[in-house]
């Protein structure tokens, strides 16, 4: 075949590792939110974290940014916001007599946007533009993000009044959609004694650089994927469309985003290549979100359950490559 | 998903409900066995399987016995067990049999251990073991080839259980038990593998057995053991004393009674008789032998294994051979007590010594006793004849000038004269001889019977359920009066009360007519519902019996002139069937060892042919080796050479570089859907060790061989060489 650098796999799983660890001392008995967002990380996606109010989702977004060394910022979504409030504003500087670019909280390496479906379409669509191209363009002047670039959005999922829910175009933009879930008794007993209320007060200390996650994104993309494994995404992607039940299937992206997700997964896991269960285990979080139902529901999370149960009826259908 | 499939698991409880329901399957069969075996406890084998079929449909109800009552039921099946044995004593069978089904159904009922799951396992096998010896019939095949598989998975299952903790699982729960939960389960849990062990180990029982049974001499364990004989009765209509209609009952059966292997089809007689008893007493519509006839000097006794036909002609002159055909007769139990005999005949062999009773005056051949397995015989040069010469005795009697004897006490011969009528009927008698016989002169028996014939043919139909009314005393003279149609036995009867009034000794003869021939195996079958009944009436010119059928639509009116029938053809599903019984009979019954020393024999020749060949083989290619060493090379010899060995190291080469010759190929076909064959080979590894459930390293590395890139033939083989040890290493 081509040539390929080497990943070096093992030490790829010893810095996933390291990364877990630091975010598990905070983030308790929550594995598997933190995989996926590690994933997410990894994979150069974004990911929407839909949950009850109180349940952790920005402390762990918080606990990801410090573990990494690299900027953090926080936009608290509101229904006045605007796109300049995000992106920036140029300003005229008496001085140089010309207009200077003020960066918004866009410009970091993670960005928690809180209760993103609180605000405009407007101001929406102009975060979800950056988050698709990771450039902003103001006043003909194209600024870059800096790498790595990963925007954790959350939304309540069941407190609707005045809200925008995002259209399904915006949706598809995230890489993943998941859920924090309540603590168990034992975890948040741990949470209870180690008694933080806010996340400024954590202390977490950087355990991986900057550069570290740049080149484990890069080595993402070249993680293995064999024909069958491939095949089998396809024909994940097909059934979704072949589903009365979906007014729609899955769209290409999604399809890319899913062999991304596996090919993180595999990386985080140590491993050089794709195994089916990386892909069959990552359906629901990434095609959850971008798919609607020909009737729809009342009720959001009914909804949300109903969707997650035909994606499995399709995961179990689906033959795995043996 | 698949690597975190669930395997199903049969839990403890619910392997002790298999358990339990497999045990009962086999008291079950047990008590089908049984049942085979006719004896007066027959109503008892009903019940239990009745019983025992009941605990399996529904395993509820005895599960809700207490177990406490389980103790005072023994002590109580105890009692009833010793209560039989002491009042039937001297009978040893019949309550052994009956103490054996209530051993098995309780222990079937009652809360097994694993004591006594083995107790019902032994005892099944006692009850086919017994029943087979006894009936030796094909059911006892059949019932051999259940029950091994089920006991082996008795035995499996039992091991099972032994390994696991037995004795913490004390009280199956049935009250939530369904048989489609379990069933389907089982379904689940059973693995192919297992399936198809079990399947060679039950075919390699098979074999050894077949083998066994081939080789070991046949010894006839009831004769070994004179209380494991069971004693039965014969049919009434064969019997020594038959009331009028008990051979009309008999043809209301239609099972097989006699199976003859005959030396060919040809060979069969066109109105085959089978003559069974040759009854000369007739007393009110009653035909026995007298009792002149039950003792000597009329019956000898004998405990021999081969008959000559002369010992039943001890007045005549001794018959010659003129063929050595033999005949095979297989007579079903419980039929009759005297053999079915068509004609006279060189010799007859037995199984085996036989306890036999010989009448030779009326040419029969009769067992002590009746027997209850089917009984079988040879007869070497069989003459059919419708002519038997009459004793001495007879002869001198009947040749003395007709007397009357309304004595009670008549003896032997002359009983075939007798008729215990009362004048009137007497007198009824003659007039209709008179007008019978009109005017003509009647010079011998055969012009006297057929006028007799001809006139009862006239007026008189055939049916088997006759109506009679009238006030006659006899039965057969009231039949004669009022009417108009009858079976054989009326025939037969009204025929010997006309001669024997007209001074003609007449006896009535039972036994079968007819039969059919098999296609599928090539022999005869008698069935029940060819019994018949005939007649023999003396001829005092050629001094014999003339065999004289008076019943309408068997053959000529004339007794010399035998016509010939063909006989019907059983062909279809229940002839091939029956098929498999004679089969089964030629196979288990043996006259002597000879097939088996013919066997062992051939197997011996064989083996001798072989191997003298296989040495010669040897010696020709060594004598080639050592002529080629030889001999000069030619440039012939080089090339040959050459190309073989080119050849072997083509086949090596290939052998050594499969996986990237089989790459390229995959490389040039290219289909869509193809693995290449180290993939392919990765895939094989991971799904053994899947169901091996093997773990470790190894399936991490088989996975990156799997789905991983590409990677070089020479690491792929140490890995598969490393799976292949892993393997190997957890299947020990």
């Amino acid at each position: 075949m081509s040539s390929k650098s080497v990943i070096p796999a093992p030490r790829a799983f010893e810095t996933v590792e390291r990364l877990r660890k630091n975010i598990e001392r905070t983030i308790r008995g929550k594995t598997e939110a933190v995989d996926k967002v590690i994933i997410c990380l990894l994979a150069g996606g974004h990911i929407l974290i839909e949950d009850l109010p109180g349940l952790g989702k920005t402390t762990l977004a918080y606990c990801l940014a410090r573990s990494i060394d690299c900027s953090f910022s926080r936009i608290q979504f509101t229904s006045d916001m605007l796109p300049s409030d995000i992106i920036g504003v140029s300003i005229y500087d008496e001085r140089e007599r010309e207009f200077t670019f003020k960066r918004g909280p866009i410009f970091a390496n993670i960005v928690l946007a809180d209760e993103i479906n609180r605000t405009t379409p407007k101001t929406q669509s102009s975060l979800l533009e950056v988050m698709g191209r990771a450039k902003i363009s103001v006043d003909g002047q194209t600024y870059t993000v800096p790498p790595p670039f990963m925007v954790i959005a959350t939304q309540n999922p069941v407190d609707y009044e005045g809200t925008f829910p995002l259209p399904e175009s915006q949706m598809d933009r995230f890489l993943m959609r998941m859920e924090m879930g309540y603590p168990d008794f034992k975890n948040e007993l741990d949470i209870l004694k180690d008694g933080h209320l806010h996340y400024d007060h954590l202390v977490a200390t950087p355990v991986v650089s900057k550069n570290d996650i740049v080149e484990l994104q890069t080595y993402v993309r070249e993680v293995y994927v064999e024909d069958t494994v491939l095949e089998y995404i396809v024909k994940l992607v097909a059934a979704t469309r072949e589903k009365v039940e979906f007014r729609s299937g899955v769209s290409p992206r999604g399809t890319l985003s899913l062999k991304a997700a596996a090919q993180a997964r595999a990386l985080a896991q140590g491993r050089a290549f794709v195994i089916p269960d990386d892909v069959s285990l990552l359906v629901l979080p990434v095609f959850g979100h971008r798919l609607v139902l020909q009737k729809p529901m009342s009720d959001p999370m009914e909804e949300r359950r109903s969707v997650e149960g035909l994606l499995q009826q399709i995961v179990e259908a689906t033959p795995e490559p043996s | 998903m698949s690597m975190s499939k669930k395997r199903v698991k049969l839990r403890a409880e619910e392997l002790q409900q298999l358990k339990w329901l497999v045990g009962s399957c086999l008291s079950l069969l047990a008590l089908w066995a049984l049942s085979s075996l006719e004896m007066q406890s027959s109503s008892v084998v009903l019940v239990a399987a009745g019983v025992v079929l009941l605990s399996i449909v529904s395993p509820r109800i005895v599960s809700r016995i207490p177990s406490k009552l389980w103790r005072p039921i023994g002590f109580v099946v105890l009692l009833i067990v010793i209560v039989d044995f002491a009042l039937h004593l001297p009978e040893f069978m019949p309550p052994l049999l009956r103490m054996v089904i209530l051993l098995l159904l309780f222990k079937t009922l009652a809360p097994r251990k694993r004591r006594d799951d083995l107790q019902i396992t032994v005892l099944c096998l006692f009850c086919l073991v017994i029943s087979g010896v006894l009936t030796v019939s094909l059911l006892f095949a059949l019932q051999i080839l259940i029950f091994t598989p089920v006991a082996m998975g008795m035995l499996f299952m039992i091991c099972l259980l032994d390994r696991g903790s037995e004795s913490r699982v004390r009280s199956v729960d049935w009250e939530r038990f369904q048989y489609a939960r379990l069933l389907g389960k089982v379904l689940r849990v059973v693995d192919y593998r297992v399936l198809f062990l079990g399947a060679v180990m039950f075919g390699f029982v098979v074999f050894i057995s077949t083998l066994l049974f081939i080789l070991t001499p046949r010894i006839d364990l009831d004769q070994a053991i004179p209380y494991l004989q069971i004693k039965t009765q014969t049919r009434a209509g064969f019997s020594e004393n038959v009331k009028l209609g008990a051979v009309t009952d008999i043809q209301s059966d239609n099972s097989v009674a006699l199976r003859i292997d005959v030396p060919s089809y040809e060979a069969i007689d066109g109105t085959p008789y089978w003559r069974i008893l040759a009854l000369d007493k007739y007393d009110q519509g009653y035909f026995r032998l007298s009792n002149d006839l039950r003792d000597r000097p009329y019956r000898s006794y004998l405990k021999i294994r081969e008959l000559m036909g002369r010992e039943l002609l001890s007045d005549s002159t001794p018959r010659e051979r003129k063929s050595s055909y033999k005949w095979t007769l297989y007579l079903e139990g419980n039929t009759s007590q005297f053999l079915p005999l068509p004609g006279m005949f060189y010799s007859m062999r037995f199984e085996g010594l036989q306890d036999l009773v010989l009448m030779p005056g009326q040419h029969h051949v009769g067992l002590r006793s009746v027997q209850q397995r089917v009984f079988s015989y040879q007869i070497e040069d069989l003459d059919w004849t419708h002519r038997f010469p009459a004793m001495q005795i007879e002869v001198d009697a009947f040749s003395a000038v007709p007397m009357q004897f309304e004595s009670e006490d008549v003896k032997y011969p002359m009983t075939n004269l007798e008729l215990n009528l009362v004048s009137e009927e007497r007198a009824y008698l003659a007039d209709l001889n008179e007008q019978i016989v009109g005017g003509q002169a009647v010079d011998d028996v055969g012009a006297y019977s057929k006028l007799v014939t001809d006139y009862l043919w006239k007026n008189y139909s055939y049916s088997v359920s006759p109506n009679l009314s009238g006030n006659a005393e006899d039965a057969i003279v009231r039949w004669m009066q009022n009417a108009k149609s009858g079976h054989c036995e009326y025939f037969a009867a009204a025929y010997i009360l006309l001669a024997r009034e007209a001074g003609y000794p007449a006896r009535m003869v039972v036994g079968f007519a007819g039969g059919s021939w098999n296609v599928v195996e090539e022999y005869f079958v008698v069935r029940n519902d060819d019994a018949h009944a005939w007649v023999e009436i003396y001829d005092a010119k050629s001094r014999e019996w003339l065999r004289v059928d008076p019943t309408p639509g068997n053959g000529s009116s004339d007794p010399d002139i035998i016509t010939s029938n063909v006989p019907s053809f059983e062909s279809g599903v229940n002839a091939w069937i029956d098929s498999l019984r004679i089969q089964w009979y030629r196979r288990v019954v043996n006259f002597d060892q000879s097939d088996q020393i013919d066997m062992a024999i051939s197997a011996k020749t064989w083996w001798d042919r072989f191997s003298e060949r296989f040495s010669e083989k040897v010696k020709s290619i060594g004598a080639s080796l050592q002529k080629w060493w030889q001999q000069p090379f030619s440039s012939e010899g080089i090339v040959r050479f050459v190309v073989l060995f080119c050849s072997a190291l083509m086949v090596w080469g290939f052998w050594r570089s499969r996986y990237t010759l089989l790459g390229c190929l995959y490389r040039i076909l290219r289909r869509p859907k193809a693995l290449d064959p180290i993939r392919l080979q990765a895939r094989r590894y991971l799904r053994k060790m899947r169901t091996k459930q093997v773990d470790g390293e190894i399936v991490d590395e088989l996975m990156a061989m799997r789905f991983g890139p590409p990677v070089k033939r020479t690491k792929a083989k140490e890995v598969f060489e490393r799976a292949r040890k892993a393997l190997r290493k957890s299947q020990s």
